[in-house]
This record gives structure tokens, sequence and C-alpha cells, in this order.
């Protein structure tokens, strides 16, 4: 129910109550004042019959006609106040008005009777007097029990309005104090929780509830306000919700970005790939971290264009500015260039790849170019390589292609010319000594001789001559030419030999290996000249890697281990490049006697050995050639005592 | 409220009889088959009497004069009857007391004539036959009336009969006329050919009263007093259930609902013991001396006669006898 219904239906209660107390009141005095008249009246009627009865007995006792007057008029009376108390608040009974109303009958008889002479006068006299007094007794009896009522009636309604003089303020009391619990319990405990409610919700506690359960007006509003609360609440739990999921967006999206930053910068930390902005209207450019490490700068590090060009290597900085002012801004082109530069951090020359998109404003001016810096000195590096190996490669296969025509030739020219010495020796041994012929003879055994020199030459060039493999101590080989070499130096040469003590055995023709030796010394002689210089000569045991062996020249990948090393070196004039890249080509010569096969055949035998050779010159700074044989497991056998012997295993060298 | 308070009756009565029964013998009461007892009658019939606690053992009987006849020879501890039959009856025994009026009529008694007697007045029963039952009610109103209207009742000759023989008589001309209570004068006027009643006369107000034997007297106040109360509701139950209490009326007199309405309205049941009934005793008690009626030369003292114990416990504010 509501309080506005509630608080009228209270107020109207009293209203009744308090106009009840005011109609009850009258009606009560009005009541009391009926009793009154009635109680009057009683008074009046008991003292009439009393009188009544006392005229009664005097005028049968002595007949006075005064009596029988004043019998009359008082009973007039009397019946007048009888028929008043008839119509009173109490109203006499029927049976005393009938009683009153029978008196003057029997008073008129009794009065006939007084009158009368004769014996039957007093017996009338006496019933009759008998039966007035029974009458008026109960008449009187009558009236007191009316007077009696009127008595109860007096004090019931005195009764009733102190009742109610009491009732009604005590009920008026008791809405009051009700009005006063209803207010508590409906208006005031329900503001107090809202106060509370609200109190807390300022306070960012939306979570207290106001709600009385109830349909009144502060119902509905605490009802209005906990639904505005939990729409409140609904709508912060939803932004926080979305404010959550955004931040958990965010994280993730800043994870991904830190993530993809990271993979980024990682990428282009294996990458060696930096990134730069370049602010051309401002003149500057920015770096990431990895083209900070590339280009080896700080933070601090003048980024300006010139402060770029001074990183380009000085030999490309012309050619970069010309692109760039050729090339790309001109015709609107990504900028993509390899170039050095030299590390600011550590001088280092650096291979880089640049590459870079323009952006031009809308009046065509150039405004930035964004792009990345890749560190590509390794690739460079391995492109070199490669181009190396491949150079050697082609190399080889050349030296291949002609060690098989050489070998091809030189052995059928070899079995030719052993047919022209055989002959021309038959001829000299037929001719005797003396004969017409025997010069031209003994000329063509000489002619042919050296031609068969030379064919084995060619033939050991192409790997293709008979080796007599043996287990064989490089030094003590050395040991036995030493003299030889010794012999061979002219006077502003000095040998040295430098050999390790002990030295593994290697599987090997020891003939080859001494014209092994003795080609590179004559080449090192020949490179000193006569101006005189060291050649030194040394051995020791390499354990060779894999990239020990590159820019060795052989023509297949010879195996990672233990290789006997002699190495050779002297301080005359080197070679170039070119050169050098040509030393083991058959017939080059840079002497104008030489035939162009002695280092060819060095490589052949070193081939053939399954060896590898390694040379490094610089023009005017001497040459080292370092010839690679595979370390044998087994013991070295003298190399006087071998080259004496029958070889213990020959081995064919290997057709390639 | 009143449902509840008659089963509380109830049981009580119920209780009181299977603890009494041996200590307090039924009361025996001789009951008048009259309209006067009506309340008797109501109260009977609702169960007031067994409500109240009080095991009552009825006996119906025409007329007070047997009533009391009944009382006086021990068959009854309790007898209905007019106060004109306890004046007579005082003047033999001394061993009755009255307990409480319980209605008063001026209108019970009439005398009915035959038209071929010529009476139309009381003075004209002069010389005449006149039936009543003597030492009665009746007796005294014929007196009473005879003495008011100038004749001397020993001018008239009276019949004593029984009341049921009184209609038969006037019908046969034994008898001038009948001075007798109700219901004999409905009958008569009804069975009789010509049979007329004389002007009603405000002489004589009858009150038919509970007499019981002193014996009974501070032994057995509280099943009087119970019986009073008996009584006192059925009067309430008169005044506020006519058509019922007509009913009941009808029934227990067997008559028929002619005579109901013809008598309802000449009786005023309500338990009293006033002064008057004093005055009255005592008058009919000089009329009776002076009438030659009853032996001895005083009165008795009326005091003697009227018990109120029982009254004074029931309803105080109905006993106006100085005491």
């Amino acid at each position: 129910m509501r309080i506005r219904t509630v608080l009228l239906a209270f107020l109207s209660v009293a209203i009744l109550m308090v106009l009840g107390l005011t109609v009850a009141t009258w009606f009560i005095s009005d009541r009391l004042a009926k009793v009154s008249r009635s109680q009057e009246h009683a008074q009046a009627v008991a003292h009439d019959v009393s009188e009544l009865l006392v005229l009664t007995q005097e005028y049968a006792l002595f007949s006075e006609d005064r009596a029988a007057q004043q019998w009359r008029e008082l009973h007039a009376r009397l019946v007048v106040n009888l028929q008043a108390g008839a119509n009173d608040a109490v109203p006499l009974s029927g049976e005393a008005l009938r009683e009153a109303g029978l008196l003057p009958y029997l008073f008129g008889q009794l009065v006939q009777a007084v009158q009368r002479q004769g014996e039957l006068r007093n017996r009338q006299k006496d019933l009759l007097l008998s039966r007035l007094q029974a009458s008026s007794q109960t008449l009187a009896e009558q009236v007191h029990t009316w007077g009696t009522a009127l008595v109860g009636q007096h004090r019931e309604t005195e009764r009733t309005f102190r009742a109610l003089a009491v009732t009604i303020p005590v009920l008026m009391l008791l809405i009051l104090l009700q009005i006063t619990l209803l207010l508590n319990a409906r208006v005031l405990n329900p503001l107090s929780r809202l106060l509370l409610a609200v109190r807390a919700t300022a306070r960012g506690d939306l979570t207290v509830r106001s709600a009385t359960g109830k349909s009144d007006e502060l119902g509905e509003l605490s009802a209005t306000f906990d639904a505005m609360a939990i729409d409140l609440v609904t709508e912060m739990q939803q932004e926080i919700s979305e404010r959550t999921r955004a931040e958990l967006e965010r994280s993730s999206a800043l994870e991904a970005l830190r993530e993809s930053e990271y993979f980024f910068e990682e990428s282009q930390r294996s990458a060696r790939i930096g990134s730069y902005k370049t602010d051309f209207a401002a003149g500057r450019w920015e770096s990431s971290e990895v083209m900070d490490g590339i280009f080896g700068i700080d933070k601090a590090y003048d980024r300006t264009v010139p402060g770029w060009l001074e990183i380009v290597h000085p030999e490309d900085r012309e050619m970069m500015a010309q692109y760039l002012a050729t090339e790309v801004v001109p015709k609107r082109v990504p900028f993509s260039k390899e170039y050095r530069i030299v590390r600011k951090s550590d001088a280092q020359v650096r291979w880089v790849s640049g590459l870079g998109e323009l952006k031009f404003g809308d009046d065509g001016r150039l405004l930035a170019m964004y792009g990345t810096i890749q560190d590509i000195t390794e690739r460079k590096r391995l492109e070199e390589e490669r181009a190396a190996l491949e150079q050697q490669l082609r190399q080889a296969q050349k030296l291949e292609s002609l060690g098989v025509l050489a070998g091809g030739i030189a052995h059928d020219f070899n079995n030719i010319l052993m047919a022209i010495i055989g002959n021309a020796e038959l001829g000299l041994m037929r001719l005797g000594p003396g004969g017409p012929v025997g010069g031209n003879l003994e000329q063509i055994v000489k002619a042919a001789t050296r031609a068969a020199d030379l064919a084995k030459q060619m033939l050991a060039y192409s790997g293709k001559g008979k080796f007599n493999v043996k287990s064989v101590d490089l030094n003590e080989v050395l040991g036995e030419m030493h003299h030889l070499l010794e012999g061979s130096l002219s006077g502003s040469v000095v040998l040295e030999l430098n050999l390790q003590e002990t030295l593994p055995a290697v599987e090997a023709d020891v003939t080859q290996l001494r014209q092994v030796v003795m080609s590179l010394f004559s080449n090192a002689c020949e490179a000193i000249g006569a101006a005189g210089g060291v050649i030194a000569v040394a051995t020791g045991v390499l354990e060779c890697t894999r990239d020990d062996l590159k820019g060795a020249w052989l023509d297949e990948q010879i195996p990672e281990g233990s290789y006997v090393c002699l190495e050779l070196s002297d301080s005359g004039c080197g070679m170039d490049a070119a050169t050098l890249a040509r030393i083991f080509d058959p017939f080059f010569s840079t002497k104008f006697t030489g035939r162009g096969l002695g280092l060819a055949a060095v490589l052949g035998i070193v081939r053939g050995h399954q060896g590898a050779i390694k040379v490094s010159s610089e023009p005017g700074r001497g040459s080292v050639f370092r010839v690679l044989l595979p370390a044998s497991g087994r013991g070295a056998q003298p190399a006087r005592e071998l080259s004496r012997d029958q070889p213990q295993a020959t081995r064919e060298p290997k057709a390639t | 409220m009143r449902g509840f308070r008659g089963l509380t009756h109830i049981i009580l009565a119920l209780l009181f009889g299977l603890c009494g029964s041996a200590a307090a013998e039924p009361l025996r009461l001789s009951l008048s088959l009259t309209p006067l007892s009506l309340p008797f009658f109501v109260a009977d019939e609702k169960g007031y009497f067994a409500a109240e606690g009080v095991q009552l053992a009825i006996n119906e009987v025409v007329g007070g004069h047997r009533t009391m006849q009944q009382l006086l020879e021990g068959s009854a501890d309790l007898a209905t009857s007019s106060e004109a039959v306890v004046m007579f009856k005082s003047f033999q025994r001394s061993d009755f007391a009255i307990i409480a009026s319980f209605v008063t009529s001026e209108d019970d008694v009439k005398i009915i004539t035959r038209a071929d007697t010529g009476i139309s007045t009381p003075r004209q029963l002069a010389g005449k036959t006149v039936a009543t039952v003597t030492g009665s009610a009746s007796n005294y109103y014929l007196d009473t009336l005879l003495l008011y209207s100038g004749v001397d009742p020993k001018k008239v000759r009276l019949r004593n009969l029984a009341p049921e023989a009184m209609a038969d008589a006037l019908q046969h001309k034994e008898v001038d006329a009948i001075a007798i209570w109700e219901p004999i004068p409905f009958k008569a006027l009804q069975a009789v050919p010509g049979a007329r009643m004389l002007p009603k006369s405000s002489t004589y107000r009858l009150t038919f009263n509970l007499v019981a034997r002193k014996s009974l007297l501070g032994t057995r106040d509280a099943d009087l007093a119970a019986m009073l109360r008996a009584l006192e509701r059925a009067q309430q139950f008169i005044d506020h259930h006519q058509l019922e209490a007509k009913d009941i009326l009808r029934k227990r007199l067997q008559l028929d609902q002619a005579f109901i309405d013809w008598i309802w309205t000449r009786y005023s049941y309500r338990l009293s013991l006033d002064q008057s009934l004093l005055t009255t005793l005592e008058g009919e008690a000089r009329w009776a001396r002076q009438e030659g009626l009853v032996r001895g030369d005083r009165s008795p003292n009326y005091l003697n006669f009227i018990y109120a114990g029982p009254l004074l416990q029931v309803r105080p504010s109905c006993v106006s006898i100085i005491r």
C-alpha cells in the first residue's frame, strides 16, 4: 500500500474518531440530560406514589373530602409525570402506567364504599384498601425499578463516556504511534537505507542496495535508485569489461607489437638489416639500433647527410652521390644499391645493401626516404669465396682438360719417342763407332730423350705417370736434396731449412716429390733473381679443417685431417693476382726460356698424391708455396733405400 | 456466547448429575397446565433446566390448587400456584414458601355465562349458581368482583367444580356461570353455545408463583437458584422469540393458535418478589377471614412464607420485599 494512502487512511480514521468523539460526547451529554430528567421524573413519581398511599390511608380512616381532593390532584400530577417518563430515555414500563390508570378506579370504588352504609361497606373498604395498597406498591416498585434502571443507565452512560473519553484519545495516541511507526518503518528507515546506499554509491560502492521490497513511493524511489545503481554497475562492468578487453587487446597488441618489434629487431639483427628514415627537409636521418650497429655509431653521431657520406667508403662516395643524384631522385625510383662503408667504431670496411623508398610532397619536393641497410659483408665474402672457388674449379677443370689432353698426347708421343730412341740407338749400334750418320743418330737420341723428358713432365702434369708409392719421410727426402739445392743457389740467395723433427710419413713417389721440390726451388730462385734473398724450406704437420683447405689448388674436395706440409717461401718479386691465377696453367711462363710445364707438373704430382697446394703471393713481397700431402699411419722408409729398391706398391694415378 | 454458556452448563450439569446423583435427587415439580406456566414450558423445551444443572421431574396438572395439594402431600417438592391458593393453604400448613413470582395477570380468571341466563353484569350474578374452584384464585376473583359490584358474595350460590367439568356444567345448565382461569374460559366460549364473558374487571391482579417445600430451603438453594436462572433465560426467550414461545405454549397446552393469540398480551412474565405480594397475600387473607373461608383470628405472617434467598442470588434487583 502506498504511504500516501496509508497516511490518508490514518488521517481519515483520526478525523472520524474526533468526529465520533464529538458526536458521542454530544449524544452522551444529551443522553445524560435525558436520564437526569427521567430520574427527576422518577423521584417525583416515587414521592407522589408515597403521598398517594398516605392520602389513601387517610381517606380510608377519616373519609375527609380534602384527602380525596388532594388524592385526585396528586394522581393527576402523577399521571403527567408517568406519561412524561413513558417517553424518557429509559421509558417507564407499561405495567406502571396501567397500574396508575387503575388507581382512580379503585379509589373511586373506595369512595363509593366509604359512602355506603351497611355491613358490606367495611368488607368492600377493606378489600379496596388492600387492593389500592397493593397497586400503589406495585406502582412504587415499578417506579423503583424504573429509577434503578435510570441509575444504571446513568452509570452506564457515564461509563461509556469515560470509556470513550479514555479510549478515543488512546486510540488516537495509538494511531499517532502507528503513524510514527509507519513513518519510521515506511519513510525514515527506507530513507536511511537510501541515504546509506547513496553515500555508498558516492564512495563508489555500487553493491549496496536500498530496496525495501514495498510498492510505496519510497519503495519505488529505492527500487529506481537500485535499478539506477544496477544500471550503473552494469554499465561500469561493461565499461570495465570493455576497458579490460581493450586493455587486453592493447596489451596483446603491444605484446604483439613488442614481439613484432623484437622479431623485427631480432630479424634485423639476425639479418643485420637496419632501418632508417631520412628527412630531407630537416636534413637529418634516424636509424635503428641494428643500423647503428652496422654503421658502428652511437646515438650521439651526427645524423646528417654529410654524416652519412662520411660513413660511406671513400671510394664509393662519389658513386653513391652520383647514383642518388642521377638514378634515384630524378627518376623517382626506389633506392637500391650495394656499397661499402667504413664503420666509425672500428674503421672496418663493410659491405651494405641499401634499399629505400622516396616520399615526395604535393609540390614534387623530396620529403623523406624510408629504407633499410643490410650488412652484406659476409654475403660478399661468400660471394667472393664462391667466385674464387668457381675460378679454381674452372681452373681445375681447365687443367684437367689440359692434363687429359697432354697426358694422352704425351703418352702416345712418349711411345713414339721410345720407338725413335730405340731405333736410333739400334742404328748407332749397327753403324758402330764412326758411322757416317752416327752423329745424326746421337742427335736424334738426344733430341728424342729431351722430348721424352718433356713427355714425362706432361704425363706427370696429367697425373698419368707411373708412381712408385712408398711411405716416405719428407724430411729425409729434403735432407738428401739439401746439398743439391745448396749447389744450385747463386751466391746471393740463402737457403733456410726449418724441418719439424718428427714428421709423419706420406704415401708418395720419392722421385715425384724430388721433382716437386726442385720445380718450386727453381721458381723461387728465378723469382729472387740476382738481387738475392732467402729461400726457406719448412716442413710440418697441419690438422686441416675445411676452412684451412679453402683456397687450395686441388681438383676435388680432399678430406679434413692430418696433412704433412711442405712450405717453400721466397723473398722474390712476388706475383700479382693475374699471374697467380695462371701459374699452374700448362705452358704459362713468365720466363723467356721457360716451357711452362714446371708448376703444371707440380700441380699434377700433388693431385696424384691426393694432396693440395696453396699459394700466396703479392707483388714485391715474395711468394709462399705450401704443399699438403695426407699423412700416412705407417712408418717411413729411407729415401735412398727406397729409391734403390723396387717399389713396394705401384699406384696408378687416379684418372680424372 | 450464549451457546457456549449453554454447552458449558450442559457439561456441568452432566458432571453434576454424575457426581451428585447420589447426593441430590431430582426436584419434583408439580406444574400447572396454564399459560401462566409458559416460562417453565420454555425452559423445559429449550433445555435451560438441564443447562443450569437442574434435574427436574415435572408433573403437569390442571390448577394451582392441585399442584399445591401435591406439594403438601409430599408428592412434589415444588409447585406453581397463584398467591390465592398459597394464602388459603397458609391457614393450614406452614411448611412451604414462595421462592419467586414469575408472572402476573389481571385477566387470567374470567366469568363465563350463557346468554339465556340474562346475566351481563356482575350484579346480575346475585341469586345465581356460579361454578368455581373454591380456595383458588378464581374464587377470590369472583368474590372481589361481587363485592366491588355491591353484591354480597353470600347471595351467590357457589358450586365447587373441577376445572375440566365447568364447561360441561355451564353447557348443561347446571350452573349459570363459571369463574375459572384460562384456558377453561376459552374452551367454554368455544364449546358452550351462547356462552359469553362478563366484562373484564381490574379488581384482581393474579400472581403465579413457584412454591417450594421448606425442607428444600437452605439445602437445595443452589438448585433453586439454578432453576430461577433457567426461568430468567426462558423469560428472555419469551421476550425476544415470541413466535417460538407461542409455538411452545400451543404444543404444551395442545390448543390452537387462536387461543394463543387471544391470551398472549394478558401476561407479564417477570421474576419478582415484590412488597405488593405481601400486601396482596395479607389483603386476601383478611378477605378470606372476613368471608369465613378460613379459620383463625389472625392472618399468618407471610414473611415466613416467602424465601428470597435463591432469587437474591440470581437477580437481587427483582426483590423489593423489605427485610
